[in-house]
């Protein structure tokens, strides 16, 4: 039942992740109101969507910026990790060292230095990776408790 | 012993709310929902802290979800009331344009319509922030189980209750 469970959940994240992709497709086919539900409606609400920070497929830019695709690429792909193999792996250590380069490249950006979407996608990758641990480790063990 | 959740999770929740429903403020929550994820953290600080237990990562992914949760309820009214007014701005405006260049759009009808639509899509977008809001929280609340440990120590707090009932039995 547990596995059940996360499995919907990881379908979820990889649903959700299809929809960033799919937006830009689906604008570029012509289908003007579901491209905008998803821009407008759903996407809008996690991400500021600035078109020179967001990689183009079709001619249209991603529903989410590079920072944001790479977080939710890698946290639909931890996701999954888990569903495969499940473990305790999130600890203090691996925590900061997941959330360092999304610090320190906005600290960069703050003191002036230029990234780019690549170097936004690498640091949104690792954070990513931490959101998804989090996430899967919390969820299977309240899922374990309740179906013990 | 474990603290009060719900209270936890009210607090973290109110953070949440307050922060992504006033304007300009809620920008933050682009940055990969900053406010909710922080509000999960309080939301999951406050129980670690109420709590005599060191909580595992379970329980800080509950109370930060009930914490998201809440936040997107939270926040609607604020957004709600904030959008009816920018609204209003923008159909003094359309109207003022009306008036000054002239045009074939009915203002009123373009009022219903607007009214309508909107009532829709906030909708929507409250069912969407709360399933969004309820992950980022939990998310929040499981980190604060790997940050913060409990102030006092199970075994601090049972030897308080020893020597107080050794004391009462004295009496």
């Amino acid at each position: 039942m547990v596995r059940l469970i996360f499995a919907l959940v990881v379908a979820g994240a990889f649903l959700w992740f299809a929809g960033i992709i799919a937006a830009p497709l689906l604008k570029a086919g012509g289908h003007q109101a579901i491209s905008s539900f998803l821009y407008d409606l759903v996407y809008s609400n996690v991400c500021h969507q600035q078109p020179d920070r967001s990689f183009f497929i079709a001619g249209e830019k991603l529903a989410v910026c590079s920072r944001c695709t790479g977080i939710y690429l890698n946290f639909a792909v931890t996701l999954l990790l888990y569903l495969l193999k499940p473990a305790r792996r999130l600890n203090p250590s691996t925590f900061f060292l997941l959330l360092s380069p999304i610090v320190l490249e906005k600290g960069l950006e703050l003191a002036g230095f230029s990234t780019n979407n690549l170097s936004r996608f690498i640091s949104g990758l690792c954070f990513g990776i931490m959101l998804g641990m989090a996430f899967s480790e919390g969820l299977l063990q309240l899922l374990q408790r309740r179906f013990r | 012993m474990k603290g009060d959740i719900f209270k936890a999770a009210l607090i973290g929740g109110l953070f949440t709310g307050v922060l992504s429903g006033l304007p300009g403020i809620n920008f933050l929550n682009c940055l990969c929902c900053m406010w909710v994820i922080l509000g999960g953290v309080l939301a999951g600080y406050l129980y670690q802290r109420d709590s005599t237990v060191k909580l595992e990562i379970g329980d800080g992914f509950a109370v930060g979800g009930l914490s998201g949760a809440a936040g997107a309820v939270i926040a609607a009214p604020l957004t709600i009331a904030f959008s009816a007014l920018t609204k209003a701005w923008l159909l003094n405006f359309l109207s003022y344009i009306m008036e000054q260049y002239g045009g074939g759009v009915d203002i009123s009808q373009l009022e219903a319509q607007m009214r309508m639509t909107s009532m829709s899509m906030t909708m929507i977008r409250i069912i969407i922030d709360i399933v969004i809001f309820a992950v980022f929280g939990a998310i929040g609340g499981a980190i604060a189980t790997l940050i913060f440990k409990p102030q006092k120590p199970s075994s601090e707090v049972s030897l308080e209750a020893k020597t107080g009932s050794d004391s009462q039995s004295g009496l």
